[in-house]
């Protein structure tokens, strides 16, 4: 697993670094730490020193002879394009940090797509509603043009619950991975919320969705609920339970129901109501 | 044993009512039987006499190859103690005589729990839930748990619950639980002392101390139906006395993720 | 072990990472045999040693732990993949403790796990 963490200087950046750390501890992902910068001629060097203290802090999270990664010298920062450095270490995994310049959401999502990431991490404040650096769309933006899932964590917070929304599109296997891997690491519950639209018949397509994921999870000894909701209620209920879980959103295909509901203001409405972590699958 | 009604259909409801009625017979020995109706449409429904019988034969078959389709599929780990039961007609009016003239100790439905309680209400309101010739338990969920509680509340008859609730659970190996619910708005649902239980509580401890059960946790809640029916999750299922109306507590059991056993006060004669 | 070919068997109850995983090490020319049931996989073992194994550790009816401890007590010397849905800091260390090559939490990009087993590969002709 490749996990991407968005960072910068601000506070609610830095609160997240525990639960990347906590993730990376589990799953022994290989970890990029990108900052986004303005200029193009220079290296901003606050942001450098962030990233670098950040890198400690998770360095610092694993035992002594735990640490998959190898040392990283500041020194060995390189420019490898315009307005694009990075340096990395190569241990039993890769542990790469990452400047880039320009506008933080475009450069989140093509290094997450240049990198071949399988999800993308951020913090956001939670004072007013979801924003970065005064900017109140970039989770939004990122969240919404990312290539793979991603995590916007508001609050650092264990869950002991996680509510999986998912429609009658195909559930994505690496979506379905990355819901087990959240669940596992919060040992957490599941609740899987099923929403179902008011035209459909009887016997939905959702519920034998449903039916397949249950019987995987009961199988694998997870502890998971089902719960089926009515295509015009899902919004409420999305909201009420951002309140104390984290909320998976499971955005599929081009027919997903849930992308046709969730529109991009709705997305942005959880992000901002949202007290907990949202997970947006894909 | 218990003598066991089972409502099924092809639908993820009574695939979940299934296995759990599976798990259920590993806490309490059960004797099984399994009943589905074919309900036809009005326009469907042809002729009278011999014309009416052979199409009435031909609709059960299909139900009994639905029946037989489910069983395979789920592979219940529990034997039927007879042949599964396929009526022709109204559901409710099916399976309640059914349940009045096989004598059952439980008819157990399955139910996809869904966001809107009103749906959970008209059901457990239905004549198939009110009918008090048995118990009814409500499969909401497959919680593989060795846990059970009795949920009580001031308006709860505590001799009517333990009562009726030990005719089912009183033998199981099930660990039990008692959960008091008491209503409050509340951003966070809240532990309370014991006290706060009043004498309900006191009155269902001492019923279930003299019939001999032992109770592992008593805890009381305060808090809102959404957030009780949630701490409800980790049980297998959830035992109370059919509510009357659209109280709390009936919100309280709509919300629960655990399935919901409900006991009636008066057995009919 | 006399063939030139470097074998690989594959244990995962999920039929798509073998559905996946199988043509793509093959195009790559490896021998692949993948296995949904670990009964099955087991078996196989005691006929045939493989050079790398990859296994799932969370399974229907299948302890992945006990398969890679069984593959590792017979064939010290075949180098053990572990790829998980169900990552915990205490399975890690417990599959290194069993002498396992690497541990990949799902999901993974087939990049990925071509770069780990081509490193394996390198430990095993290194020897």
């Amino acid at each position: 697993m490749k996990i991407l963490v968005a960072l910068d200087v601000n506070t609610y950046s830095s609160k997240i670094v525990k639960d990347v750390a906590r993730l990376a501890q589990n799953t022994l992902a290989d970890l990029v730490f990108l900052g986004v910068q303005n200029g193009t001629d220079e290296l901003d060097q606050t942001l450098l020193s962030t990233l670098m203290r950040y890198q400690q802090d998770i360095y610092s999270y694993f035992g002594r002879d735990e640490l998959p990664y190898a040392e990283i010298s500041s020194e060995k920062w390189s420019k490898t394009g315009k307005g694009d450095w990075s340096v990395s270490s190569k241990g039993m995994k890769e542990f790469t940090l990452r400047i880039l310049a320009g506008t933080i959401s475009k450069q989140v999502v093509q290094a997450a797509t240049d990198m071949e990431c399988d999800l993308v991490i951020l913090g956001c404040s939670k004072e007013f509603g979801c924003e970065w650096d005064g900017e109140m769309n970039v989770p939004l933006r990122i969240a919404e043009d990312s290539p793979c899932s991603v995590l916007v964590i508001k609050q650092s917070r264990k869950s002991d619950q996680i509510v999986s929304i998912l429609d009658q599109s195909v559930v994505n296997q690496d979506a379905l991975e990355m819901v087990n891997q959240i669940v596992t690491i919060n040992d957490a519950g599941l609740k899987i919320v099923g929403v179902k639209d008011k035209n459909e018949d009887k016997e939905s397509e959702i519920e034998k969705r449903m039916v397949e994921l249950l019987t995987y999870y009961n199988e694998r000894e997870v502890h998971a609920w089902v719960k089926l909701i009515n295509s015009e209620n899902v919004k409420e209920y999305v909201t009420n339970a951002s309140r104390e879980a984290i909320v998976a959103l499971w955005m599929g295909g081009k027919q997903s129901l849930i992308k046709r509901l969730f529109s991009k203001s709705m997305i942005d409405q959880l992000l901002e109501t949202s007290k907990s972590s949202v997970f947006i699958l894909r | 044993m218990l003598k066991t009604l089972l409502y099924i259909n092809e639908d993820l409801a009574s695939s979940i009512a299934l296995r759990f009625t599976g798990y259920l017979n590993k806490f309490i020995p059960l004797s099984l039987f399994v009943t589905h109706v074919e309900e036809p449409d009005e326009k469907e429904q042809v002729g009278t006499g011999w014309v009416r019988r052979t199409w009435e034969d031909g609709v059960a078959s299909s139900g009994k190859r639905l029946i037989d389709r489910m069983l395979r599929t789920e592979n219940i780990d529990c034997p039927l103690a007879g042949r599964p039961k396929v009526f022709v007609g109204d559901r409710d009016t099916e399976i309640m005589y059914e349940l009045q003239n096989g004598v059952y100790d439980l008819f157990v439905t399955g139910y996809l729990d869904a966001a809107d309680p009103e749906q959970f209400y008209d059901l457990i309101s239905s004549p198939l839930c009110t009918n008090p010739s048995s118990p009814t338990l409500v499969v909401k969920n497959l919680s593989l748990s060795k846990k059970c509680a009795l949920l009580c509340a001031d308006s709860v008859d505590p001799e009517v619950l333990v009562k009726k609730s030990l005719e089912i659970l009183g033998d199981s190996t099930f660990e039990m639980d008692i959960v008091f619910f008491k209503f409050m708005d509340s951003d966070k649902m809240k532990v309370l002392d014991l006290e706060e239980g009043g004498k309900h509580l006191t009155e269902t401890m001492a019923l279930l101390a003299d019939a001999g059960k032992t109770v592992h946790n008593t805890t009381v809640l305060s808090g809102t139906p959404e957030q009780v029916g949630d701490f409800l999750k980790d049980y297998a299922l959830v035992a109370s006395t059919l509510p009357s109306r659209k109280s709390m507590r009936m919100y309280t059991l709509a919300y629960s993720l655990a399935s919901v056993l409900l006991v009636h006060e008066k057995k009919q004669d | 072990m006399t063939t030139e070919q470097t074998t690989i068997l594959i244990l995962d109850d999920e039929p798509i990472v073998s559905k996946r995983l199988k043509p793509s090490l093959e195009k790559k020319g490896y021998e692949v045999e993948a296995f949904t049931k670990g009964a099955d996989a087991l078996a196989r073992i005691q006929e045939k040693q493989f050079n790398i194994v990859i296994t799932d550790l969370k399974m229907e009816g299948v302890d992945g732990m006990q398969f890679l401890t069984a593959v590792k007590d017979k064939y010290p010397d075949t180098e053990v993949i572990v790829i998980t849905g169900f990552a915990t800091m205490a399975t890690a260390k417990e599959s290194f403790s069993k002498g396992i090559f690497d541990f990949l939490a799902k999901p993974f990009k087939l990049g990925e796990i071509n770069e780990v087993i081509a490193k394996a590969e390198a430990k095993i002709k290194a020897n």
